[in-house]
């Protein structure tokens, strides 16, 4: 079981105050994610756990700790001292969207990475997809509907595209190759003015790859304009119909009367 | 601002009100959708100075609940985050505050900062089919007689793709017309020379009847609140509220034609609630 720790929360009082101002700007989100499959772990910070029993995909907000910083992070196996990785002091951004993902490097070794979220608003009818390499694995390209949509990137990397809204077929390869597949291929539903955050995690050696998801909502447009009617309606529209009309009349009235003056004058 | 209205100015001055009351739902509506961790922030606050409190006596029976922040509150901890919300007048001060402490599962440490699960593996990508859908309407007064509606998307240049004139397009990355949020229906009022299903939008008085029929046989009643004629460049962004009190936001063209543009400078819209 994932539990807080109440020491912590009075140890981080001051903390929280801190987060008070940039709570005004309302652009805090801090997320952290367990991306390490097979492995239940407890989290250190402050000298206390502040969770314990934190399984794979586990999910925790850490907003309320933003611009705080966390003294002596350190990712132990659960109900152990044993120490995965120490983090040292880690500080939170003061505001913004983030992911924090305990992961494998490329060699396996845990690690835990920091991902800005692209918080941007997505265009009418448009989706965003975001992939990260959070894998013990080698550089990958990741293809979208059999194109290379992201080339050569390391572990600890990402990118993310905005797509119409539907779904795009997912691979991902190594680098320059087109097989063995490593993961894929896959449907991946690209949500209209929402971000699907797609991390590929686990170890290609220890046969574990598999996907973790997360995403972002609220990042609609709306339609740029609502153009319902391309003529006049008879009612609405007499007096400029009444207009075009007389335009007209005096143009064909210019018509007659040129070829007569023409012709008076030959 | 806005260009002259065949709608009555009652219906203006409501409309301007809903328009208002939209506006602070909308505002509301985004720093839950995009801002959650305010909400986060601001109870963990209030959580804190209890969990502070809580931790001198007994913190080792603080257990939090894996409840997620919009499910049902355990009774027992429900009733000790009214106690405790109550004995702190900076919470019971704030409605705001309030509201979040009532809706969010406190308990005696802000267990509202544990998350679901990140999805594992591309099989929870798939979606979960949809629910009901719009299909037809009726709006008796304008003489709309079982028009139908199809779902559409947006344009290559992002705009409303209008159905044919004989159709109305339902927004569909928007709310479904019944659920939370603002539904948009857009019509014609006319095009090459053919009257649309919207043609009489304009006219339709409040307190008129809308009634949407679904796929699944059902149907649902909406009262016309308000009809608003906007510059199309003004429409509000609220019209396609993702969440908020449902709505149907009816929307068709008005205003003066520009026949050298073949367009209308304005958009009528007609904003109808349940009933």
């Amino acid at each position: 079981m994932r539990r807080l720790i109440a020491a912590l929360a009075a140890l981080t009082i001051s903390a929280v105050m801190f987060a008070a101002p940039a709570q005004a700007d309302g652009h805090i989100r801090i997320h952290l994610i367990h991306g390490i499959p097979g492995v239940d772990v407890d989290v250190e910070a402050n000298g206390a756990n502040v969770f314990e029993g934190f399984s794979f995909g586990d999910t925790q907000d850490l907003s309320a700790f933003a611009g705080a910083t966390l003294e002596g992070v350190k990712v132990k196996v659960a109900g152990t001292d044993t120490v995965a990785i120490d983090a040292g002091d880690v500080a939170l951004p003061a505001d913004g969207n983030f992911t924090l993902i305990a992961h494998l490097d490329a060699d396996g070794t845990p690690t835990i990475g920091v991902f800005e979220n692209n918080e941007s608003s997505t265009a009418a009818g448009e989706g965003r997809i975001t992939v990260r390499h959070t894998a013990a694995a080698p550089a990958v390209d990741i293809l979208a509907n059999g194109a290379v949509a992201f080339e050569n990137v390391p572990n600890g990397a990402g990118g993310d595209a905005d797509l119409p809204a539907g779904t795009i077929s997912a691979e991902v390869v190594p680098t320059g190759a087109t097989e063995p597949v490593v993961i894929g291929p896959a449907d991946l539903p690209i949500t209209e003015g929402a971000n699907l955050i797609v991390y590929a995690v686990g170890s290609l050696e220890d046969d574990s790859l598999t996907v973790l998801t997360e995403s972002i909502e609220g990042l609609a447009t709306p339609p740029a304009a609502v153009n319902t009617g391309n003529s006049p309606v008879d009612a609405a529209q007499g007096v400029s119909i009444a207009a075009m009309a007389g335009i007209v009349g005096i143009a064909m009235a210019a018509a007659v009367a040129v070829p007569a003056v023409a012709r008076a004058r030959g | 601002m806005k260009p002259s209205t065949p709608a009555s100015l009652a219906g203006r001055t409501l409309w301007l009100i809903i328009a208002l009351a939209m506006i602070a739902a909308g505002c509301a509506s985004v720093s839950t959708s995009i801002g959650e961790p305010d909400a986060a922030v601001a109870t963990a606050a209030a959580a804190l100075e209890d969990a502070a409190e809580a931790a001198v006596g007994d913190s080792a029976t603080n257990t939090p609940s894996t409840a997620v922040p919009d499910s049902e509150p355990d009774a027992s901890d429900d009733a000790a985050d009214t106690d405790a919300a109550s004995g702190d007048p900076t919470v019971a001060a704030d409605p705001d505050l309030d509201e979040a402490t009532s809706t969010n599962e406190l308990g005696n440490e802000f267990s509202d900062t544990e998350l679901p699960p990140a999805p594992i593996g591309f099989e929870a990508l798939t979606p979960e089919p949809g629910g009901r859908q719009p299909v037809s309407m009726v709006i008796e007064d304008i003489d709309v007689v079982d028009a139908t509606i199809i779902p559409v998307g947006v344009n290559p240049d992002q705009t409303f793709e209008v159905p044919p004139a004989d159709q109305v397009g339902w927004y569909r990355f928007g709310p479904t017309p019944g659920e939370e949020g603002s539904a948009v229906l857009a019509a014609h009022i006319a095009f090459d020379g053919v009257d649309g299903v919207f043609r009489h939008l304009a006219d339709v008085e409040v307190g008129a009847v809308v009634v949407v029929g679904y796929d699944d046989g059902t149907s649902q009643r909406y009262r016309i609140d308000s009809v608003t004629d906007y510059f199309k460049e003004e429409l509000p962004p609220e019209l396609f509220a993702r969440d908020g009190d449902s709505q149907l936001a009816l929307i068709t063209c008005g205003g003066t034609f520009n026949p050298q543009l073949r367009s209308y400078e304005s958009n009528t819209v007609a904003v109808a609630t349940p009933i």
